[in-house]
């Protein structure tokens, strides 16, 4: 034990420059490697979660060009040429295989909402103490995956009820399913007015909802809501609905379950035949999904083989270095040979060392991590083994040189 | 009985297509309390001699006896334990570690000896005193000079009480009056029961062996 202390710390004061060159070469490129093994760990959990679910339809997101929206909006407001023009248009895309719809979430609060049994949803109050509700435009529910366990969806009967005398239709999360029964009616308030809902259907268990499916369904409340702006508050009559359908067109997402179908061509051929504003429709699953599903997989595979490529890196330039300091390290090693001192002792007190500098240089990864983030990204088992590769393998050429050391070598040495 | 036998050893070193045979059925007793030249000239085995004695270098063949008891030296750990706790090496340039103390110098022979660090301190402490160098403890071989490094080195070869100090060249770096120094102290060593082997070119250092060898290059 003395030998190994005093070695380690004859090497290092008496090697300095080389010492500090490795635990520098060290310190960067186990930052380096830890950086990219923890954006490959980031990456990898981002993936998992956003690409776990394979969505069955391709989805666009319709735009339209920020020059004409003021215009677009007073078509509406106006009900100009362009906005009967525009309605006709709106019909006529949605009658093939292309359908347009909206969701918009709304959320209520712990007591605005009850069952007719005495339900009082204190069970599924989400993080912020609501419960969550979903306004489904027509043709959402089809486009967004939905399936029902139980009941009926929703008809054109059910978005066209804007009496608030007469109890909306509601479909709830599977977890409701044991709780009520379709027919019985929850009471809700909503933004200062009560309503009433009948429970028409159920979804099937572990049903998720989103673009992405990034979220369960399973305590939702789902409504039919013919526009996303729907004002509660108030009576409306036909022409302010028409207006509204109009007014959210331009920001609808569009379903179209025919991957032969080119949707920007369609729209642009619809758009001239009714001279309207050019829409955009841009790709955000489907298409895009496994586009961006292939570069998150290319960018993780990136993230591994430049980890990789660093390492090896490292290692032959520390193996270099170690190299040089252990022939001149050699006098010395042929010294401790030749008063009995076996040479596994001596590799193993350069390897301590080395594994001493490997744990300086992985602190400063470390404490930069846990400020950033809070915790460690990366298991704590490959932190170890990513920091002590290097030294590892870089002590193979030290063990290699001092296999020479002799008698004789320590005779020419000191010559 | 002889310290050391060394019965017919052959010795060849190979580089590429040529060898070089430097011992072919070499004989070799030493008897304990003796000190012994050997010399030659170089290329005669002189180094590879010693190398063998100390069980740094192998024969190819033949017999090492060390107090009758054959010397078998398999792994390199053998020959390590071997020379932990029989050989005392001196060497011409003195192999002192520079970045040591003189006295960490003469403590480092104690390193492995199992004992504990007061006695190993203790001990490294009185071979200095002997040796007149107590003094220089805490210096650094850096500021020695060439017979006081000779001395931090022969008390480094001592202070484990080895059977045998074997010595190459130990004379070689120095000027005449230290020479007469290292040779006093090697002869009052002799004197008190140490065996020493010295390889040299010097005959007054062979002068004061009892028994000198010449070795032949083949």
């Amino acid at each position: 034990m003395k030998f190994i202390f005093k070695s380690i710390q004859r090497s290092f004061t008496s090697q300095i420059h080389y010492n500090m060159v490795i635990i520098l070469n060290l310190v960067f490129s186990i930052a380096v490697v830890f950086i990219l093994l923890q954006n490959y760990y980031f990456l990898k959990e981002k993936h998992d979660e956003f690409f776990s679910w394979d969505h069955p339809a391709t989805t666009y997101q319709l735009s339209l060009d920020t020059d004409y929206m003021i215009q677009y909006l007073s078509d509406g407001l106006n009900h100009t040429p362009m906005f009967y023009s525009g309605k006709e248009m709106i019909k006529e895309l949605n009658s093939g295989n292309m359908k347009t719809y909206n969701f918009a979430y709304t959320s209520f609060a712990y007591g605005d909402l009850k069952g007719s049994s005495g339900y009082d949803f204190s069970g599924k109050l989400d993080e912020e103490g609501n419960i969550t509700g979903v306004y489904l435009s027509p043709n959402a529910f089809e486009a967004l995956g939905l399936k029902l366990a139980e009941g009926r969806a929703f008809t054109q009967d059910d978005f066209e009820n804007f009496d608030h005398g007469k109890a909306e239709s509601v479909i709830l999360g599977s977890n409701y399913s044991g709780i009520f029964k379709t027919g019985d009616e929850i009471v809700f308030k909503h933004e200062d007015v009560t309503d009433k809902a009948v429970i028409i259907g159920f979804l099937e268990p572990n049903t998720v909802f989103g673009f992405f499916g990034s979220s369960s369904a399973d305590d939702i409340l789902i409504f039919p809501g013919i526009y996303t702006s729907f004002p509660r508050e108030e009576q409306v009559d036909h022409e302010t609905v028409e207006r509204m359908v109009y007014t959210d067109f331009a920001d609808s997402s569009l379903y179209c379950d025919d991957p032969s179908v080119d949707v920007q061509k369609e729209i642009n051929r619809l758009t001239a035949k009714y001279g309207f504003y050019m829409l955009n429709a841009e790709p955000i699953d489907g298409t895009a999904y496994s586009e961006t599903k292939t570069v998150s997989e290319r960018n993780m595979f990136i993230m591994l083989v430049l980890a990789i490529i660093t390492t090896i890196i490292a290692t032959v330039s520390v193996g270099g270095i170690l190299y040089v300091k252990a022939i001149k390290d050699r006098p010395a090693n042929c010294i401790y040979l030749s008063i009995g001192i076996p040479l596994w002792k001596i590799n193993l007190a350069a390897a301590i060392e080395m594994f001493i500098y490997a744990g300086v240089a992985v602190c400063p990864s470390i404490g930069l991590s846990i400020r950033e983030y809070g915790r460690l990204l990366i298991p704590a088992w490959q932190i170890a083994i990513s920091a002590l590769f290097i030294p590892a393998i870089g002590l193979l050429p030290l063990i290699f040189a001092n296999r020479k050391c002799n008698l004789d070598l320590m005779i020419k040495e000191q010559t | 009985m002889s310290m050391i036998e060394l019965k017919k050893i052959n010795k060849i070193y190979k580089t590429g297509d040529s060898e070089t045979t430097v011992f072919r059925d070499f004989d070799l007793n030493i008897e304990e309390g003796s000190m012994t030249a050997i010399m030659g000239k170089s290329g005669s085995g002189k180094t590879t001699l010693l190398n063998i004695l100390a069980g740094i270098d192998y024969p190819d063949s033949g017999e090492y006896l060390f107090d009758g008891n054959p010397v078998v030296l398999n792994k390199t750990s053998d020959g390590v334990k071997f020379r932990r706790n029989k050989i005392g090496m001196i060497v011409q340039h003195f192999a002192l570690i520079n970045e040591y103390s003189a006295f960490e110098n003469v403590e480092m022979g104690l390193w492995e000896s199992g004992l504990s660090s007061s006695e190993q301190k203790k001990k490294a402490l009185e071979v200095m005193e002997r040796l007149g160098i107590a003094g220089l403890k805490t210096k650094s071989p850096l500021v020695l000079s060439g017979g006081e490094k000779q001395r931090v080195a022969i008390a480094r070869a001592i202070v484990c009480s080895p059977r045998i100090i074997l010595a190459d060249e130990p004379t070689g770096a120095l000027d005449s009056d230290t020479e007469n120094e290292i040779l006093q102290i090697l002869k009052d060593l002799n004197q008190n029961g140490s065996t020493i082997v010295v390889v040299t070119h010097d005959q007054e250092v062979a002068s004061i062996c009892s028994r000198t060898i010449i070795l032949e290059k083949h």
